[in-house]
């Protein structure tokens, strides 16, 4: 008797259960990411999203189906909530994978909107933020020639189960949020670009922004240096010349290591040691497996350079890749301690040791 | 039988990375909190020490016969009524807590009337099983979870995006004194042994108290409260942490499972924590419930030879609860949490004296 009461009230316990909180998949719609660009033509910004269309089968599908949309209003919030009156479905949030921002606002408040999106509990962490020139509403309308039906391009270069590539900067928006307001760190963005014909995407670039200084744009070989050196991403290739000598190498390990070196309780310089493992990938002579040592000897002197260059540009426009947080990290905490490195960064002296070690010059000699 | 002790004490303190601890760890961070949840970690041992002693020179015997047999009435009645709306506090705070984690985090278009009542429906059946039957819902439940529970902790931590230097940073802080309601909040951590009063019953052999079993139990809580603090800030950074107001999820939303069934792994966090939420809250109830039927005397209460008393205490824990949630803000809700926290040095002090009177009247 018990037992069939109970199995009673368990049976009767599902009629209140109707699946996705009472409203049904068909009355849903997914919206795959969303963009914001600065207001044509008042104060506020444009939103626009990027929603991804269901298809009965993939079989049957020619290719993928996106609707979009688009709407000005003074704030993101307000913006979302007049689209939902253009739109007969609910708009389903959780499955936002990618925030794109056009590059132009990351110059000013960035704060005032990014806030929105980890405020809303129903926007993943783990979306993407990515930077768009020339705008954000015209990068989520772009759908290139090799994309598939079922996947949108756009995520695919970001989540490492597609392309890899050292060009690639990844930023997640706990990530961003963390080092955009983190003291002592910056943060790196990905840009996102088209070519003239409208039928490609190209991530090759980042930008970086922090509270409190102006955000600056790091050409390709930057972001490389970035992405291999910070986030150990390998085949990355580097040039180096010697008279009528070049040749490329080809970089499976980097592994780098900093410390901020402090005298009477001042920070004095920053130590990085970089060792950088591979092969020599192409030459425009024949090479000489004797002569690796001599090879390693070019390399170290040619990536150094780069490396300089890198640490430099990001000195002078007062952005932090880390160090700062290093600093933080090893001192024991006092007042005015973060402000005593800020003064000191701009012109800290940075003392890089490179060690290249290839190991072969590939399948030729 | 020994082992349900240590289950009782771990679930308690995994059952706090979702609830208030980990938040009021991190509004602490450059106020002391590194000193003060070693000095948590120290009092909770102790006081799981000195309890562990207790119940030993009484083995099967709960707190509530032990007040019955040596101390006056009056003096029984009043610290079983003052135990049981404790653990009835300790057990609600991690119910209204979960009903907001759930209406903000798993189901934000769901009324939460209904999420209240679906958690206090399965949360009161625990009130009508048998004693010893909590203690099997542990184990069952320690057996399934903990796996995934390892597998997820190991995840946050062995992560590319989780920062060494942010952890340094708050254990650079390590030269403040300790702060109070830190300090609270690590000891809250192995709040699990209070339950002993309830379930001595079932340890009729003296628990073995040497050097290996306090070690586990202070390298286990150590592991547990280093964790609760140090994985939201690895993840989460240092600098604007305390504006999260529930850390761990969102630590738990930052991870990502790149080749998992779903790629957002909250949904898989909330899931798991819910179980070990619901278990910590049945712990919880089940103890009040019985605390309050020893002080009332509502064994007997009874109707046709049924014991109506869990019936009694089901509905009164659940309208409470029930109007709690309904009227209860999160900003409410943590400041009244952090107050019982505070509060939780006077529980241990009544414990002791209560502790103290019964050895000394036993030894007469």
């Amino acid at each position: 008797m018990r037992v069939f009461t109970l199995a009673i009230i368990l049976l009767l316990s599902t009629v209140i259960q109707s699946g996705c909180a009472f409203k049904d998949i068909d009355k849903r719609i997914l919206i795959v990411a969303i963009g914001i660009d600065p207001a044509e033509n008042s104060e506020g910004y444009k939103v626009t999203l990027k929603i991804a269309l269901p298809v009965a089968s993939v079989k049957q599908a020619s290719g993928p189906r996106f609707a979009y949309f688009t709407e000005e209003s003074e704030t993101v919030g307000e913006s979302l909530r007049i689209l939902e009156t253009h739109i007969d479905k609910v708009l389903e949030f959780g499955h936002v994978k990618a925030i794109v921002i056009n590059e132009e606002l990351f110059k000013d408040g960035i704060e005032d909107f990014m806030d929105y999106f980890t405020r809303r509990a129903d926007i993943q962490l783990i979306a993407y933020v990515i930077a768009a020139r020339p705008s954000a509403e015209e990068i989520l309308k772009i759908e290139p020639d090799t994309e598939a039906a079922s996947t949108v391009s756009l995520l695919n270069f970001f989540d490492d189960t597609g392309t890899e590539s050292p060009y690639i900067t990844t930023s997640f928006l706990f990530q961003f949020r963390r080092d955009y307001l983190g003291k002592g760190i910056d943060s790196f963005v990905p840009i996102i670009e088209t070519n003239e014909e409208k039928n490609e995407l190209i991530v090759n670039k980042a930008i970086v922004s922090g509270e409190g200084s102006d955000p600056i744009v790091l050409d390709q070989i930057k972001t490389k240096y970035y992405n291999s050196l910070f986030k150990s991403k390998a085949g990355m290739d580097y040039k180096v010349e010697d008279d009528n000598l070049t040749f490329m190498l080809y970089i499976d390990k980097v592994k780098m290591s900093y410390k901020i070196i402090e005298e009477d309780k001042k920070p004095t310089s920053i130590k990085i040691n970089a060792k950088f493992v591979g092969i020599i990938g192409q030459s425009n002579h024949a090479l000489s497996q004797d002569k690796l040592n001599h090879y390693n000897e070019l390399s170290e002197k040619a990536i150094k350079e780069k490396m300089t260059d890198f640490f430099k540009t990001l000195q002078e426009a007062g952005l932090d890749p880390g160090f700062g947080l290093r600093y933080r990290a090893t001192r024991l905490n006092s007042d005015g301690l973060y402000e005593k490195w800020e003064e000191a960064y701009k012109d800290l002296p940075i003392d890089i040791n490179v060690t290249v070690k290839l190991k072969s010059t590939g399948a030729l000699e | 039988m020994n082992r349900f002790l240590y289950y009782l004490i771990f679930i308690n303190m995994i059952a706090n990375i979702i609830a208030s601890v980990p938040r009021i760890l991190i509004l602490e961070k450059s106020n002391g909190a590194i000193i003060a949840m070693v000095l948590g970690t120290i009092a909770g041992l102790l006081i799981t020490y000195i309890t562990i002693k207790f119940y030993n020179a009484f083995p099967g015997k709960n707190l509530m016969e032990l007040l019955k047999i040596y101390t006056p009435k009056w003096f029984s009645i009043s610290v079983l009524i003052y135990f049981a709306a404790n653990w009835y506090i300790a057990g609600s705070i991690t119910l209204v807590t979960f009903t907001f984690v759930l209406i903000r985090f798993l189901t934000p278009e769901m009324p939460i009337i209904t999420i209240a009542i679906s958690l206090l429906i399965v949360v009161s059946s625990s009130l009508l099983i048998k004693t010893k039957s909590i203690l099997y819902m542990i184990e069952i439940t320690i057996v399934i979870f903990s796996p995934l529970i390892i597998f997820f902790l190991m995840k946050s931590v062995f992560n590319d995006v989780f920062e060494i230097d942010f952890v340094k940073i708050a254990l650079m802080h390590i030269n403040e004194l300790p702060n109070y309601s830190a300090f609270t909040a690590s000891t809250y951590l192995y709040i699990g042994i209070v339950n002993m009063a309830v379930f001595n019953t079932f340890f009729m052999k003296r628990i073995k108290l040497g050097i290996l079993p306090l070690l586990i139990l202070g390298a286990g809580g150590l592991f547990v409260i280093s964790l609760t603090y140090f994985v939201p800030i690895g993840i989460g950074g240092f600098d604007k942490i305390d504006d999260l107001i529930y850390p761990w999820i969102s630590t738990s939303d930052s991870i990502r499972m790149k080749f998992g069934i779903i790629e957002r792994l909250t949904f898989f966090f909330l899931l798991v924590f819910l179980a070990i939420a619901i278990l910590s809250i049945s712990i919880h109830w089940h103890g009040a419930c019985r605390l309050l039927q020893s002080a009332l005397g509502l064994e007997k209460f009874k109707w046709k030879g049924h014991d109506l008393s869990p019936i009694f205490c089901a509905i009164l824990f659940s309208f409470v609860s029930f109007l709690l949630i309904l009227y209860l803000s999160e900003g409410q809700l943590f400041s009244y949490t952090t107050y019982f926290f505070n509060l939780l040095p006077v529980f241990f002090g009544i414990s002791m004296v209560v502790f103290l009177v019964i050895k000394r009247r036993a030894a007469k």
